[in-house]
């Protein structure tokens, strides 16, 4: 069973995605926040994460840059979801080598699910996937 | 178009992604796509249910701050509470109410507060409106079958 961490501070999201996770047979933990994201990346040791942008007290690009530079966690598999009109914030987790960024008002479960697929076989590397229409 | 590209649009240019995002379609339009209530719930009835209890609790409780936010003449808080209500929305399947809070955060951004009163009267309009359709949806049965 695949081991995903979700860290959105929006209680609606979270429980919209980790049902989705749980009925496709992941193992899924969520974070709050950043700060309860570095502590449970380390100990539920996730195989991608699914990780918004626009949180308080530390941004998606905060946490992605700490956690880029540890070595466990530097080719971890990163999965963007934002609300996605904060450009520099998009550019910025690009830099970040984050896996795959979607759009929350865009997604549907397929794409999602997809994504995560892809993000999970790819070993963090960066994707350039093709939309299906 | 690539996803890559999909998403570079909002990195590059944002008001390319504003204007294909700020349509809110006419006001007789549904205020919830039914449809994408029923993919992201794979038809289970209870967690619906719970999602409509806790979307309409936590809006409730936004809207609120966005109405603070604006009093208090605060910018950057209209801003950052309509992003996170953009979100919750979009997610939610609220098709009229998530663009329209998508021009109150540029409002915000864009220290626009003089427009910004307006178009907070109109979501709460739309989002009284969202909340007398469920509440009618849940009172008529099956939120998974009613106007399928």
């Amino acid at each position: 069973m695949s081991k995903l961490l979700m860290i959105d501070d929006d209680p609606v999201v979270t429980k919209v995605y980790q049902n989705l996770f749980r009925l496709h047979g992941f193992d899924t933990e969520v974070a709050a926040d950043g700060a309860q994201g570095l502590a449970l990346v380390q100990r539920f040791r996730p195989d991608v994460v699914l990780l918004d942008l626009g949180m308080p007290l530390m941004s998606g690009v905060q946490w992605l840059n700490r956690i880029r530079a540890d070595e466990r966690f530097r080719d971890l598999p990163v999965v963007v979801l934002t609300a996605g009109t904060i450009g520099w914030q998009v550019s910025a987790a690009r830099n970040s080598d984050v896996t795959y960024i979607l759009s929350k008002e865009d997604a549907d479960p397929a794409k999602v699910l997809d994504a995560v697929r892809a993000a999970l076989a790819s070993g963090g590397r960066k994707l350039e996937l093709m939309d299906a229409d | 178009m690539t996803r890559e590209a999909a998403t570079g649009e909002a990195a590059n240019g944002e008001t390319a992604q504003a204007s294909a995002t700020l349509d809110i379609g006419p006001a007789e339009t549904p205020p919830i796509d039914l449809e994408h209530l029923r993919a992201w719930s794979n038809g289970d009835e209870q967690f619906v249910r719970e999602l409509i209890d806790l979307y309409l609790e936590q809006t409730i409780g936004q809207l609120t701050l966005l109405r603070t936010a604006h009093a208090a003449r605060s910018a950057a808080d209209v801003e950052h509470v309509a992003h996170s209500c953009k979100g919750a929305s979009g997610t939610f399947g609220a098709v009229r109410l998530a663009p329209l809070f998508f021009r109150l955060e540029l409002a915000g951004r864009e220290q626009r507060l003089d427009q910004a009163a307006p178009l907070i009267a109109e979501i709460e309009r739309e989002f009284a409106r969202l909340n007398s359709f469920l509440q009618q949806s849940l009172t008529a049965g099956s939120m998974m079958e009613s106007q399928a």
